[in-house]
């Protein structure tokens, strides 16, 4: 079960580094958003693996609080992005 | 019957969906061409991933703290995540960053076609509500 676990963790590392390299290259600012809302839904679901492997419940009120406040970044960035960045 | 091993293979067969929807996502936001794709890619972590892992915690864990926390947390993220991707959407449209060959329909050209006076669909800056 240890392997398991392991490989469960290495499969979010490498979904985090790919969104960093979408991030990275993205050719517009909504993109890096996108992959931005990615890389947090990727570490709620590290936070909730966590909880399961070392079996208890403290951070939970962390993804509670990450699941009302992550709206808030792409909603500001969507908003104030003016048209000029045809990039 | 064993409960208790049963309830761990459940367990971890939900952490290997979860951890599986968030690699997808990633790999689509790097394979997909399109901010709308790429949106469509991305949204599979935020609700079914989510979702797996904390009903993993909560049939390791079944008291009623855990679970009205695991409710509380799936209502603000079904609430919330369809506004954020509706407004990256709505800000990729309006600049122009949505490959329009590649839809099959496109309504929302025709009500801004129709609602601006302009010839040119002309889109202000960001204050007014187009759609």
């Amino acid at each position: 079960m240890n392997v398991y676990y392991w490989i469960i963790g290495a499969i979010l590392v490498i979904s985090v580094v790919l969104a960093i390299i979408r991030i990275i290259r993205g050719p517009s600012i909504i993109d890096r958003v996108v992959a931005s809302d990615v890389i947090l839904a990727t570490i709620l679901i590290g936070l909730v693996f966590e909880m399961v492997v070392n079996k208890h419940t403290s951070t939970m009120p962390i993804v509670l609080v990450v699941s009302m406040f992550g709206i808030t970044g792409t909603v500001a960035v969507a908003r104030f992005m003016s048209r000029k960045d045809e990039s | 019957m064993n409960w208790d091993l049963i309830g761990d293979i459940v367990i971890n067969i939900l952490l290997g969906v979860a951890a599986l929807m968030a690699l997808s996502a990633s790999i689509g936001l790097l394979r997909f061409s399109d901010v709308m794709l790429r949106l469509h890619a991305a949204t599979k972590p935020q609700i079914l991933g989510l979702f797996c892992a904390l009903l993993a915690v909560t049939i390791q864990d079944h008291s009623v703290p855990v679970i009205a926390t695991y409710i509380l947390i799936i209502v603000f993220q079904v609430l919330t995540q369809p506004i954020a991707a509706h407004m990256a959407a709505r800000a990729a449209y309006r600049t122009r960053h949505v490959k329009h060959d590649e839809l099959v329909v496109d309504e929302l050209a025709e009500k801004v076609s129709k609602s601006s006076s302009a010839p040119v669909p002309s889109v202000p800056d960001t204050d007014e509500e187009i759609g």
